[in-house]
């Protein structure tokens, strides 16, 4: 639920309740207000009866005084002791149909008789008039509470939208990117802070980050350097005059070792900046053109070992990623086929609309297929590879949220990538 | 030929010093970022080989001092920090070549003598010896006047030993040198024995001699001593 739904929420009950409570008090408040101001008048008139009846000098003369108000009786019952004001109900002789009044009932004294006198007064009209206040009132209160709502959900919009601001800068990071930072000074205390903490915590990752970066780079550095330096030497030395048969292969044999070693240490700083997530920039790559260039510079020696190569790259399927990495992941296992199939066998590549799928001809794996794609988790019987071309594959695979399956059946391994 | 190697690594810079000289050319060299500025300022490179991080200051800013001088010396970046990032930027500041630790000492000097070659003769190089005449910027190779054809990896292979001639190339530089434009970190003997294997066939085939020779194993050599440039 939106924080500005939930609080709208909790306004609105308030809202009601105080409605409901509010527009029968108010009536009740009117109603009461009215009926003393009935009762004054009724007393008001009391005083004008007593002033007026003065000059009456027979019953008949009270008689004819009587008809002229039909709002005045003075009967012969007996007085009461005090002024009294109650409701009562009369028959309207017009409409049929019992009206309330006030009425007060008063001791009267007319020719040194008492009197019992009653003075009473409608209140139909006033019952319609506070009906009419207290709708028109509660309809006032209930404009007034929508339209507080209303400017409540506006304001609020307008007192959030630094929060959206952030949370959209947020939702757009990239700790690889260089990222100018937020700053907007919203006036609000508390996004002022989040801004800040948000900042803070921006500039802690981007240092991490960095940190790692250069770590990692360092370490590339701190290896590359011993080993070029080695690899300079066997390089001035095979310049020597009167290079020996005998030399010449300690030589080779220092080479292939260095360059097993310069193999190692990329395919470790490979896997490592792929698993730090620094190959961040995603396009584009169509395997089938990656295939073709792969295949393109392995061809001589495919033709050579000799090995039998069919290709059917009738479709083709653009997978998102960084292009160097989806090359390696399927020269690693276009290499990786073309190692270990034995001469005069066979390779097949296939790229359907879902799958990418190579298979060679050979013996069955002579260790735990489980520990095909583990790192250096086989016997390492081709003195070419350092037992890292599948692990790395297997890592790129999992960054682009592939599938990479083997199995062996009919005599062949088979490697999938399933997009 | 003067080239100035900037390098920290006193045996790097002394391998890359003996190999160059080798090949005729006079070498100055400077080992961390003050000497290199000075002599940069103060004299004129044909090519300028230029680490990245040396003591003192960064080799990016040399080459933009290099590019403010409005000096026309060729430079190589060299650097073990093979990244995109440093190549791109390496190369976007004005750096003609960019080469990651570790590279032979053969890789260098080829791109060396490209830079060279692109600069002073404006790249008409023609290499000829007895029957054989390859263009080197036009990539068309002919045995007794009669083109061949040769496909990218034999003209690439044939185009490294003519830049590396009368020296003895490694089978693991050769390696290198072909498959530095994959992106695999594949690189196979098999596949270097594959297209020499090729190459010298085309060129036996259109009557060619055999100019290349397999030294016991390790490498391969061109030889032309009384070749003409």
């Amino acid at each position: 639920m939106k924080l500005l739904t939930k609080t709208s929420r909790i306004l609105l009950g308030y809202a009601i309740v105080v409605l409901l409570v509010s527009i029968p008090l108010f009536y009740f408040v009117i109603e009461q207000l009215y009926y003393q101001d009935i009762d004054d008048a009724l007393r008001l008139r009391k005083e004008e009866l007593i002033i007026r009846t003065k000059k009456l000098q027979s019953e008949r003369d009270i008689a004819l005084w009587l008809a002229m108000d039909n709002d005045v009786k003075i009967g012969a019952s007996a007085p009461p002791l005090r002024d009294s004001i109650y409701p009562k109900l009369y028959l309207d002789t017009l409409a049929h149909e019992m009206e309330p009044y006030r009425e007060l009932a008063t001791s009267l004294q007319v020719n040194h008789r008492r009197y019992r006198a009653t003075i009473r007064r409608s209140l139909v009209e006033s019952q319609d008039l506070i009906v009419g206040i207290a709708e028109v009132q509660g309809i006032l209160l209930i404009i007034l509470f929508i339209g507080w709502l209303l400017i409540n959900r506006n304001i609020s919009k307008k007192i959030w939208s630094p929060f959206d601001q952030i949370i959209d800068w947020l939702q757009n990071y990239e700790v690889d990117k260089e990222q100018t930072l937020i700053y907007t000074d919203s006036g609000v205390m508390e996004f002022d802070q989040l801004n800040r903490v948000v900042n803070e915590l921006v500039n802690k990752n981007q240092k991490t980050y960095s940190d790692q970066k250069n770590f990692i780079e360092n370490a590339s550095h701190e290896m590359q350097t011993p080993v070029a330096i080695l690899q300079s030497k066997l390089d001035l030395l095979l310049q020597s005059q009167g290079l020996t048969r005998e030399q010449a292969h300690h030589l080779q044999s220092s080479y292939e070792v260095i360059e097993r070693l310069t193999h190692l240490n990329q395919s470790l700083l490979l896997l490592s900046r792929i698993e730090n997530q620094q190959f961040p920039d995603l396009v584009e790559v169509s395997i089938k053109t990656a295939v073709a260039k792969i295949l393109d510079h392995l061809q001589a020696l495919i033709d050579d070992k000799p090995i039998s190569l069919s290709v059917y790259l009738n479709a083709d399927r653009m997978l998102q990623g960084h292009p160097v990495l989806i090359e390696i992941l399927l020269s690693n296992l276009i290499t990786n086929a073309v190692h270990h199939t034995p001469a005069k066998g066979h390779i097949h590549i296939a790229i359907t609309d879902h799958c990418f799928l190579i298979e060679n001809s050979g013996t069955p794996l002579s260790f735990d297929h489980s520990q095909l794609f583990s790192r250096f988790g086989k016997k390492n019987t081709n003195r070419q590879g350092v037992g890292l071309g599948l692990a790395i594959a297997h890592e790129i695979s999992q960054l682009y949220q592939l599938k990479l399956h083997y199995q062996f059946r009919e005599q062949k391994h088979q490697f999938a990538i399933v997009f | 030929m003067k080239i100035l190697i900037v390098e920290d690594e006193p045996e790097l810079l002394q391998s890359i010093r003996l190999f160059l000289t080798g090949q005729s050319y006079r070498c100055e060299v400077a080992n961390d970022y003050e000497t290199a500025c000075e002599k940069i300022i103060n004299d004129i490179f044909d090519c300028i080989i230029l680490d990245i991080s040396l003591p003192g200051g960064n080799g990016f800013d040399l080459v933009k001092l290099i590019k403010k001088l409005k000096k026309d010396d060729g430079v190589i970046i060299v650097s073990a920090f093979n990244e995109l990032d440093n190549k791109l930027n390496g190369l976007k500041l004005g750096a003609d070549d960019y080469l990651a630790k570790p590279f032979h000492l053969a890789e260098l000097s080829a791109r060396l003598h490209a830079i060279i070659r692109r600069r002073n003769f404006s790249g008409a190089e023609v290499f000829v010896h007895n029957e054989l005449r390859v263009q080197v910027e036009d990539k068309m190779v002919f045995v007794h006047d009669k083109a061949l054809v040769l496909n990218k990896k034999e003209l690439d292979l044939l185009l490294f030993l003519i830049s590396n001639r009368k020296r003895i190339i490694s089978k693991s530089a050769i390696s290198q040198h072909l498959s530095q434009n994959e992106s695999g970190y594949f690189r196979s003997y098999d596949v270097v024995y594959a297209h020499m294997k090729n190459l010298k066939k085309k060129l036996t085939d259109a009557g060619c001699r055999d100019y290349i020779k397999t030294i016991y194993g390790v490498g391969y050599k061109l030889d032309c001593d009384e070749a003409i440039d």
